[in-house]
């Protein structure tokens, strides 16, 4: 700058791109989309993968509460009595513990009703999109803006034992959800029956049908194994635990680039006690790493991590998880304690006992928010946030997802190549707000 | 060199207002130019493009923010927070949006932060017709092209 020429503040006639990107960080989702079409500069703006990651990083961080919603609604002509099944997405941003005025859960989204047929349930939430599926029909959705596709139908297959896994492959940039169909299922639920698998995948705006997946190297009738219900997506690749008590026993990994299985042993201390209950054994993203947790059960109890320090599954490090010293969470000493995901700046996220969100299980006398623990490997310590009171309802199945990806990314561009079709959907009762403040974490850097 | 001395600015209409230099080193553009050269601690700096109103309004709010740093308990927090609502509300929008380039140009961190916040909240809800007229921006979209934009993201209307 000249010295002669002092400070020039120039352009009068249009606002620097700096400062357009800094007034859309600050606005909701639905505007910052329909603002796309302002003008190609502002388009650009939007749509460059750098306002995007800062976006993402600008707006707060919380948990996701997916389940279904019952009414009981008369079946005209019929005049028959039917049960309604809505599912919906509940959101509540993660608070400091002393805030006396927290926000409750609200609802981000609404299913459209639909007479009850089977069980509806959701995939774990990814970027901000989560598939819900029924019977016969799946559906993606994008819980903050609340749109919803219908994806093409999967092929039937042994009608009700079947179970999905939503993932995002980072190597292709490409969303593909992952169905596994019990084919011969345990006579009696034990776990120590062999099961038999069939899978099939489809790559969302890519696929126009279901394919099934060939493989050679993973057959379930020569590997005697055991899919745990929940699956962790962690950088493209999908994790279970297998609960087989067998030589495989310990992990099963499922890579989404390159569609391929692969058993990874665990490590000793994990024996077939822990295999056997799964409320005593999580799956985690450790330290950018996949790892066990376990719970011995004893009151006195600590979390144990397993984390795999290599990519072929021989090298296991072990580390001590110290218990909360918190009379209000139960969860760690007995079953549910949830492992909900990692804050970006990397600490678990650890949700007390997953039947304290369910209303059904709770009595009056609950406290309003519920505690959630954010364990900091670096300084060996848990913060402890809150978030709001779950929604009242009578609901019985929830799963909870860590929501911190807000994706603005409109389901049309991702995914209307590949056969999936919009469809109307009612808008939720209240309309959902991010807090606009910076994220309560003095670890998290917001932007500037 | 005056280092604890004052500054004085130029408007370009010609008007010269001598602050604290604590309160204006709140721009970081002028404290770089302070730091760099000392010779600028003691003459005028020219603010070119800004005009005597709207440098007003930044030694305004820069003079609250750099006595509040200075002294919390004069100025605390909560009063800061009142003066800054009281400071944007009172803006009508051409100053908003001359404030907003200023203070941008200038550096003037906070400043930019709370008048984004305060345009983010005028704007939000809005449609695009609106955005333009309200920032003078032309659509240079061709009709078919803006339908395609629109039919892309139909949930955000």
């Amino acid at each position: 700058m000249k010295r002669s020429g002092g400070i020039v503040v120039g352009g009068l006639s249009s606002l620097h791109d700096d400062v357009v990107l800094e007034i859309l960080l600050r606005l909701p989702h639905k505007s910052v989309v329909r603002f796309k079409s302002v003008s190609k500069n502002w388009c650009s703006i939007i749509r460059s993968p750098s306002f995007i990651k800062f976006y993402l990083r600008y707006n707060p961080v919380g948990l996701l509460i997916s389940m279904a919603e019952y009414t009981e609604d008369i079946d005209l002509p019929l005049g028959r009595q039917v049960l309604r099944v809505q599912p919906c997405f509940y959101y509540s941003p993660l608070q400091q513990p002393q805030l006396d005025c927290g926000k409750p859960f609200d609802c981000f989204l609404k299913f459209p009703s639909t007479s009850l047929k089977l069980y509806m349930d959701a995939t774990k939430v990814v970027n901000g999109i989560a598939c819900v599926f029924e019977h016969q029909r799946v559906f993606v959705c994008n819980v903050c803006t609340g749109e919803i596709m219908r994806l093409p139908d999967p092929k039937t297959c042994c009608d009700d034992n079947n179970s999905y896994h939503f993932g995002y492959d980072p190597v292709n940039d490409l969303y593909k959800l992952l169905k596994i169909d019990n084919v011969i299922s345990g006579q009696d639920g034990m776990a120590a029956t062999p099961a038999a698998y069939r899978y099939s995948i489809l790559t969302l705006g890519r696929d126009s049908s279901w394919r099934k997946l060939a493989l050679k190297y993973f057959r379930a009738n020569n590997e005697p194994m055991m899919f745990d219900a929940e699956s962790l997506l962690m950088k493209g690749t999908l994790y279970w635990i297998n609960k087989m008590p067998n030589q495989n026993a310990g992990m099963i990994s499922f890579d989404l680039d390159q569609e391929k299985f692969q058993f990874v042993k665990p490590p000793l201390e994990v024996n077939h006690s822990y295999l056997l209950n799964s409320s005593r054994l999580k799956l985690a993203q450790f330290r950018g790493r996949i790892a066990m947790l376990c719970t011995t059960g004893n009151p006195d109890c600590h979390i144990v991590v397993h984390m795999l320090e290599d990519n072929e599954g021989r090298l296991w490090s072990r580390h001590v998880i110290p218990f909360p010293s918190d009379h209000e969470f139960e969860g760690f000493a007995s079953i549910g304690t949830s492992t909900v995901g990692n804050l970006p700046t990397g600490q678990l996220l650890l949700a007390d006992n997953i039947r304290k969100f369910l209303p059904i299980y709770s009595n009056n006398s609950r406290e309003s928010f519920l505690p959630v623990y954010a364990y900091d490997h670096e300084k060996n310590k848990l913060d402890k946030f809150v978030v709001g009171k779950p929604p009242e309802s009578r609901h019985t199945s929830v799963s909870l997802s860590f929501l911190v990806e807000s994706n603005i990314v409109a389901l049309g561009d991702l995914f209307s190549q590949g056969g999936a079709t919009a469809i109307q959907y009612e808008r939720p009762r209240t309309t959902p707000t991010f807090p606009r403040k910076p994220y309560p974490l003095d670890s998290l850097k917001t932007l500037n | 060199m005056a280092s604890k001395g004052n500054l004085t600015l130029k408007s370009c209409n010609g008007k010269e207002f001598i602050v604290e230099e604590k309160v204006a080193v709140m721009s970081t553009t002028i404290k770089n130019m302070v730091d760099v050269d000392d010779s600028f601690a003691q003459g005028v700096i020219p603010i070119i493009g800004v005009d005597g109103k709207i440098l007003a309004k930044l030694i305004e709010y820069c003079k609250e923010h750099a006595e509040a740093d200075e002294d919390e308990e004069v100025k605390s927090e909560e009063y800061l927070k009142k003066f800054d609502e009281k400071f944007v509300d009172e803006l009508n929008l051409n100053d908003l949006y001359d404030l907003l380039k200023a203070s941008n140009y200038l550096e003037i961190t906070k400043l930019l932060n709370l008048l984004c916040q305060k345009v983010a909240s005028m704007i939000k809800g809005k449609k695009p017709e609106e955005i333009r007229r309200i920032f003078n921006i032309k659509n240079d979209f061709t009709p078919e092209e803006e339908e395609e934009i629109n039919r892309q993201n139909p949930w955000a209307f």
